[in-house]
């Protein structure tokens, strides 16, 4: 075993130990110490493997005897694992309580993070199989951990519910390749790589919240402890999408372009639908979740592209956009990771997370609002951070299919060109919503008016992912080559700080954070030497005051407008009158999710009638039963006998 | 196997479908798997040592199980009338009826005699059918304990006889059945006043 190996094994060793000592002993802190250690461990692991391209145990194989290995692949997705789990570790130790709750939550995180680790690094279809149920199975004991309401326990429901029916196409899939000996041996091909490619689709892309089969994580993840939303919304759905990579890239022989253009539309689909749904939503980790859906999204956009460009005969554009799938992954995961624990840190000083109750929290919490604003800026993609590199990165590699000689691959590039647009405009706008609401302006209620700053476990934790995600902002060249190196074809990109793609020019990165940090210092300093008298701002005549601030239905209603065919507000308005006076106006909108009122409610109304009929059937009585059992003893019998049955 | 023997498991079996003491079914019942375990322990005795395993588990089971299901009926004395309960013909009406037909359906399967196939068939689904048709959970309780006989029977019948473990394993599962239902039913006689295992529908939602 070398010294990666070894690596590796202390981290999980760590961890283990870790969660053993969070759930038994009387303060949790220390065991979540010992389980950031081992994901920076392990993260360093990841790393090593992945720079030096040399596999660690055992490859993969067809059959069920346990078998657990790390190569390139499953390095970076270790790296993923640990750049958010680390951090979220570190702001539970001093975000939970030293009770039963908080050691059980410890447990809980450590098993959850184990689980995580053994699915990337499992290498026979039983571990695979065994980790991918023990990581959908965990985080609802973390939720109902956390809190036992009826609210809580309903989101457990369908989340389970729906990641379960999905999951059962991994289950096909994973069953089917291991018995044609394609984990580890030959890719599988012909009609039945089309039924795993199916399969697979629907299993990984349930758990990885792509629309249409997202339904369960805008109610799951928001209910979560702020860590563990952080590790779900950061780290696993991603660990869904490195399943579909080792099945579509390594398992199944070129499965077509079909199987392409289908993953970019659901990522065109999941990217423009979860922003758009992301900006009608009133609380903060409602909102952050479906910008889950929308930045998984752009990573399907980044593998449907490379699918397309294997199959056209463009490697070296297949490579790039995989890399950029890859590294929008990391970088989701990063700024993701940051948003939650931040959105975790105000919960905790504020006590809610309802964005018309936020506000002025910059002032009063400056390291957790400076590191949320960054988080925010970077997954609306603002330049230099990663989020803008990632995005550039697949934006680019999506206008080069939008060229391409093959008419429909053509528009398919141009519609995913415009989806990807759309989606990076509105996540602006999102963003701007959300800065404005809960960290500047006044705020609008008293536990506003009196937060306090996180304490500094929680804050070093949110300021090194906010520093992570400038630094690959910044230096997005220095892994990009290496993300391409592990996609088809193994092509070999020109190493550097910026992004250098062949054909259409470069992003200078490291220049344009430079240039962007002396205009910075520029206008500060033009700022500052500005001489104005100080006055009250100018708000119609009259002193500022919160209730006159923008309000979170306020700021969207211009788009909710423009876009009422489509999103089908529903509105209400009350007026009361007294004796010819206008007492009181209430005011209320919703925006329905369209999915869950025209596809999951049908299909769970048909499910529940179906259930009534089935119900008849099962009566509960024994004597039933027997009956049943003895007419079908009966009918087999019978069917013998008459030789229909040989 | 001896004819006498055969025809005195039917019988008991028929009969434990029309009595209406849950006394007097536990005896027959108990009676039933001591004649089957005398017989597989005299036979055993020059034949096997599986066939003397046989016999000192079917002994047991004819001492054991009937003890439980006796303080059962000792701890739930004043017993009400079942309502719902089919007259004792009809039961017996139906049980041969379906035996009949099962045992009409049910092709050979290699027993070293036809009347003892016949018999273990027979009392199998006579078992069964005592689950069926009665409703108190003694009752059908007692319906697995005959039906296991009937496998018992086709058991003994075999060259060399059932295999020491799969006879344990049986047991086991036995006396697992049996114990469960006499806690059900001093549970429901303790709640309803009655062992009618059909009242419990009503307490579904």
């Amino acid at each position: 075993m070398g010294a990666s190996g070894a690596l590796v094994l202390a981290g999980v060793l760590a961890i283990a130990v870790g969660a053993l000592s969070a759930g038994l002993s009387r303060s949790p802190r220390t065991g979540l110490m010992a389980q950031s250690v081992g994901m920076v461990l392990l993260g360093v692991a990841g790393v090593w493997v992945l720079a030096s391209g040399h596999t660690v145990g055992a490859g993969f194989r067809s059959d069920v005897r346990p078998a657990f290995g790390v190569d390139g692949l499953s390095g970076f997705f270790l790296l993923v694992i640990a750049v958010v789990g680390a951090p979220a570790t570190l702001f539970a130790r001093d975000a939970l309580e030293a009770d039963w709750q908080g050691r059980s939550l410890a447990l809980a995180t450590g098993v959850f993070l184990l689980a995580l680790i053994g699915f990337v690094c499992a290498r026979d279809v039983s571990t695979f199989l065994g980790f991918w149920e023990l990581m959908t199975l965990v985080p609802a004991g973390a939720i109902l951990l956390g809190r036992q309401d009826r609210e809580a326990r309903h989101g457990v429901f369908v989340y389970l519910a729906i990641t379960h029916i999905g999951g059962a196409g991994v289950w096909v899939a994973m069953l089917v390749l291991a018995q044609h000996g394609a984990l580890g041996g030959h890719p599988l091909g012909g009609g039945l790589a089309a039924f795993v490619a199916c399969a697979s689709l629907v299993g990984f892309s349930t758990k990885a919240g792509l629309m249409p089969l997202h339904s369960w994580l805008p109610r799951a993840h928001p209910l979560a402890p702020a860590h563990i939303s952080a590790l779900m919304s950061g780290v696993m759905i991603k660990l869904a999408l490195y399943g579909l990579v080792r099945v579509l890239f390594q398992w199944l022989a070129p499965p077509g372009l079909w199987v392409g253009i289908t993953l970019m539309a659901v990522g065109a689909l999941s990217c423009l639908g979860g922003v758009l749904y992301a900006l009608m939503q009133h609380e903060l980790k409602r909102l952050l979740a479906f910008h889950s859906i929308e930045n998984v999204g752009i990573v399907a956009l980044g593998l449907g592209a490379s699918l397309v460009f294997g199959d056209i005969g463009q490697p070296t554009w297949s490579a790039i956009a995989f890399a950029a799938a890859l590294l929008h992954a990391l970088n989701h995961a990063l700024f993701k990771g940051l948003l939650f624990l931040g959105a975790g840190a105000f919960s905790k000083a504020v006590g809610g997370l309802e964005l018309d109750r936020l506000g002025g929290l910059l002032l009063r919490m400056p390291w957790t609002g400076w590191a949320f604003a960054l988080g925010a800026m970077a997954i609306a993609g603002l330049p230099p951070l990663n989020g803008f590199a990632s995005e550039w990165l697949t934006l680019q590699s999506l206008l080069h299919l939008g060229v391409a000689s093959h008419l429909g691959v053509a528009l398919a590039g141009a519609l995913a060109t415009a989806a990807l647009a759309g989606t990076a405009a509105l996540a602006v706008y999102c963003f701007v919503k959300v800065i404005g609401l809960v960290l500047l302006g006044l705020p609008r209620r008293a536990e506003c008016a009196q937060a306090s700053e996180v304490p500094v476990g929680m804050r070093a934790s949110m300021v090194f992912l906010a520093a992570a995600c400038v630094a690959l902002g910044v230096l997005p060249g220095l892994l990009v080559p290496t993300l391409a190196a592990l996609g088809p074809g193994r092509v070999r990109l020109h190493e550097g700080a910026g992004l250098n793609v062949p054909g259409t020019g470069s992003l200078p990165t490291l220049a344009l954070a430079l240039a962007l940090l002396v205009l910075v210092a520029g206008l500060v300093r033009l700022a500052r030497s500005r001489r104005a008298a100080p006055a009250p701002t100018w708000v119609c005549g009259q002193p500022p005051a919160a209730g006159l601030q923008w309000t979170s239905a306020g700021f969207t209603k211009p788009l909710r407008l423009v876009l009422e065919t489509l999103l089908r507000t529903r509105r209400e308005v009350q007026v009361t009158v007294s004796s010819g006076v206008v007492e009181a106006v209430a005011y209320e909108a919703e925006v329905p999710h369209l999915f869950d009122t025209l596809l999951y409610g049908p299909v769970s109304r048909g499910a529940l009638h179906a259930a009534g009929i089935a119900r008849r059937v099962q009566s509960g009585s024994l004597r039933t039963y027997l009956i049943y059992l003895l007419a079908l003893l009966g009918v087999l019998l019978a069917l013998a006998r008459t030789g229909v049955l040989r | 196997m001896t004819g006498a023997v055969t025809w005195g498991l039917v019988v008991s079996s028929l009969a434990v479908i029309v009595v209406r003491r849950r006394s007097l079914a536990i005896a027959l019942v108990a009676a039933q798997s001591l004649g089957l375990g005398l017989y597989a322990v005299t036979q055993g005795s020059h034949t096997s040592t599986a066939l003397a395993v046989t016999g000192t588990v079917l002994i047991a089971k004819a001492l054991v199980l009937p003890a439980l299901l006796f303080f059962t009926v000792r701890r739930a004395r004043k017993e009400r009338l079942i309502a719902t309960e089919l007259p004792a013909l009809g039961r017996l009406a139906i049980s041969v009826a379906a035996a009949l037909a099962i045992e009409q359906l049910i092709p050979r399967f290699g027993l070293t005699g036809a009347g003892t196939e016949h018999a273990a068939v027979a009392v199998l689904a006579l078992g069964i059918l005592t689950a069926v048709v009665r409703r108190a959970v003694l009752f059908q309780a007692l319906g697995f304990l005959i039906a296991e006989n009937g496998i018992y029977l086709a058991g003994l019948s075999l060259p060399g006889g059932l295999p020491v473990f799969i006879e344990l394993g049986l047991v086991f599962d036995l006396v697992v059945i049996v114990s469960v239902a006499a806690a059900f039913a001093a549970k429901i006689h303790e709640q309803l006043g009655s062992g009618d295992s059909s009242l419990l529908e009503a307490l579904r939602d």
